[in-house]
């Protein structure tokens, strides 16, 4: 099916109308100067029609662009996690450093287990 | 058993992230949690899909959706989504801080997996948080 690729507004600044993509997701491949196969790799749901008709709108609309770029990449640096949350991290980290203890002990026990058995 | 989805536009990055986690490093934990790594057709969903349906899908599914931070507004429809139907049971919503360094910094990528194993540890304690942030 060829379905007719637009750039359309739904609410998460300028996207494919064929794809949660946005134009803002391919900025950074762009700017890098990535081949459409490199883009493919990282968003294999995209076609090259797709990648093109980003491509397009971004020649179209440089500088609007880029300014969003700019903006998105100062609020990403600025974005924290809730005071909390540093709680649970610490109590998941804990548990990982457990269980990461309690299988080096079975894996300790099973070595000598197995010498015995060998010996 | 939990499961992770990436978001259309990370689907590349979050390929490499999970061969990470299953690699020597990591396995244990994702082992241990019994981790599986759905695409969106595991869920019925198709790229094209809006926010509010892959929200509402991953939390039929029990499915920890993981994003990309790079929406034109801090408000979008994923986070209207979650404002609007999030309950204190819902699974939150990752959003990776710089989804490309993924690509090329192992020590940024070892980071991200540390943090999300360290909230999967947690997973009772951190639904209803709506999203969180890796790093």
């Amino acid at each position: 099916m060829n379905k007719t690729i637009k750039i359309v507004d739904r609410g998460c600044g300028m996207q494919l109308s064929t794809s949660r993509i946005t134009v803002q997701d391919l900025v950074p491949y762009f700017q890098r100067q990535c081949t459409y196969e490199e883009i493919l790799e990282i968003m294999p749901t995209l076609s090259v029609d797709e990648i093109q008709a980003v491509e397009q709108y971004v020649q179209e609309n440089y500088e609007a662009v880029m300014n969003q770029d700019r903006l998105i990449r100062e609020r990403n640096a600025q974005r924290r996690n809730a005071p909390h949350i540093d709680e649970i991290l610490r109590r998941g980290g804990e548990k990982m450093a457990a269980l990461r203890d309690e299988l080096k002990k079975k894996k300790r026990s099973q070595e000598r287990n197995g010498d015995r058995a060998s010996g | 058993m939990t499961a992770l989805l990436a978001d259309a536009n990370i689907q590349g990055h979050i390929a490499r992230l999970v061969a990470r986690m299953q690699g020597e490093t990591w396995r244990e934990f994702w082992d241990h949690l019994e981790l599986r790594y759905l695409t969106f057709a595991d869920i019925g969903l198709d790229p094209a899909d809006k926010d509010s349906l892959v929200w509402q899908r991953c939390q039929e599914y029990g499915v920890i959706l993981l994003t990309n931070n790079r929406r034109k507004d801090a408000v979008d429809s994923l986070e209207a989504t979650i404002r609007e139907q999030s309950t204190s049971e819902s699974l939150p919503v990752f959003t990776i801080g710089d989804a490309d360094n993924l690509l090329t910094d192992d020590e940024y990528a070892d980071r991200v997996i540390d943090r999300l194993f360290r909230y999967l540890f947690e997973i009772d304690n951190i639904r209803g948080t709506g999203r969180l942030y890796l790093p």
